[in-house]
């Protein structure tokens, strides 16, 4: 698969996109993320129904992109996916649209990981990224 | 006493998921506070004669008691009839059906024959909307999704059909229900696994309008992980009777009733 290439005008376009796969593409998202190693990017809703799997096969290398785990879906593998894709010092926890499935996201990985990895993806990895005074606590 | 009607045993042929062997299933039942879930065996959706996986799932279900095994039937093939007759011998509380993936109309001739042969057996019907989301399927995954008119079609062409629906959203639940008369309506169940809790409130407002007796428990485990419907039946205010007429009263005294 070619996942993107430069047009005369210098801007990027995705040549090659999976069935379903919708404009914020993480291709996209890290090729940017390359150009601005110093930011932090958060690839958002892993589970908003585009091809996650696609998508966490880009991520890896790309150590200022984060992921956030929102979304409806809630797909058997997909958070076992998520953590060998990225490992939980970058993933971000939310909701979307249905909070359900944050809830049941956040119980299953109780069952995966140790507290103190689980503390990351509730808030720490949050807390890290964001500027101070973001949250109430700060 | 919470019953899972949506459960699946094997292997999923477009990517790979964790957790499909009966030990993995009564593991994550446990872990979920499910006592028993209806199950079939995966692959043989996608099989040409989807029956010849029945064998091993009646052998898992015979195995391990808190799995009760929902088999297939192709009614297109030559011994439909027996594979029918099979699941009620067996005391199978429901068999599968899902006529995109087997390639067959989904309100045609042998649908409709097969929904008739199903209420003379007193055996639901149980078929699923989808399996995934269409956004994200495999590329070569092209089976299309249930619409609503093939069960109202269905509803209509017995009067003593039962149908368990599986993954159907609130537009699919609300065009079979208000497009179907009340005896109609009386004769479907759905399951939770692909209704919207909370803000959006799908779930709240179906069970107003529609009625809780209409719902079921149900997962899609292991493609889905169960803690999400047991997370949206949380989220709900509802009273204890409420939740434990979707969590078991509506199958044991509604569905197999």
């Amino acid at each position: 698969m070619t996942p993107e290439a430069r047009n005369p005008c210098g801007n990027v376009t995705l040549t090659d996109r999976p069935p379903g796969q919708e404009a914020s593409d993480a291709a996209e998202l890290c090729h940017l993320a390359a150009r601005h190693p110093t930011v932090h990017f958060i690839l958002a809703h892993i589970g908003g129904g585009g091809d996650w799997l696609h998508s966490l096969a880009v991520v890896p290398r790309h150590w200022n992109v984060l992921v956030d785990l929102s979304g409806s879906g809630v797909d058997g593998g997909m958070l076992e996916a998520c953590l060998a894709a990225v490992g939980a010092e970058r993933l971000l926890w939310g909701t979307d649209m249905t909070m359900e499935t944050g809830w049941a996201k956040l119980r299953y990985l109780e069952r995966l990981l140790p507290p103190e990895l689980l503390e990351l993806i509730r808030w720490k990895n949050a807390a890290r990224i964001f500027p101070p005074r973001s949250f109430p606590g700060d | 006493m919470r019953l899972d009607v949506n459960g699946f045993l094997g292997a999923y042929p477009w990517r790979r998921v964790p957790g499909t062997s009966p030990e993995a299933l009564l593991a994550a039942m446990d872990r979920t506070g499910i006592d028993t879930a209806w199950v079939t065996h995966l692959p043989s959706l996608f099989w040409r004669d989807p029956t010849e996986g029945n064998t091993w799932l009646y052998e898992a279900a015979d195995a391990h008691e808190r799995l009760e095994p929902v088999p297939c039937v192709h009614p297109a093939l030559p011994h439909w009839e027996e594979a029918l007759s099979d699941a009620a011998t067996r005391g199978a509380p429901a068999v599968r059906c899902d006529p995109h993936h087997f390639g067959l109309a989904p309100a045609g001739d042998e649908m409709r024959v097969l929904a008739a042969a199903c209420g003379a057996a007193k055996l639901p019907l149980l078929m699923t909307v989808r399996l995934e989301d269409a956004r994200q399927r495999h590329p070569h995954d092209l089976v299309p999704e249930l619409a609503a008119a093939s069960v109202r079609a269905l509803l209509r062409s017995d009067p003593d059909v039962r149908l368990v629906i599986t993954h159907a959203d609130r537009p699919f639940i609300e065009e079979v229900h208000w497009g179907s008369t009340a005896a109609e309506q009386a004769r479907v169940w759905w399951d939770i696994a692909w209704i919207w809790g909370p803000p959006e409130d799908h779930l709240a407002h179906l069970i107003a309008t529609v009625g809780v007796e209409r719902f079921v428990f149900g997962t899609g485990q292991p493609l889905r992980i169960p803690e999400n419907a047991v997370a949206k039946l949380d989220l709900l205010d509802l009273s204890q009777r409420d939740r434990a007429a979707i969590e078991s009263g509506n199958v044991t005294q509604g569905v197999l009733g």
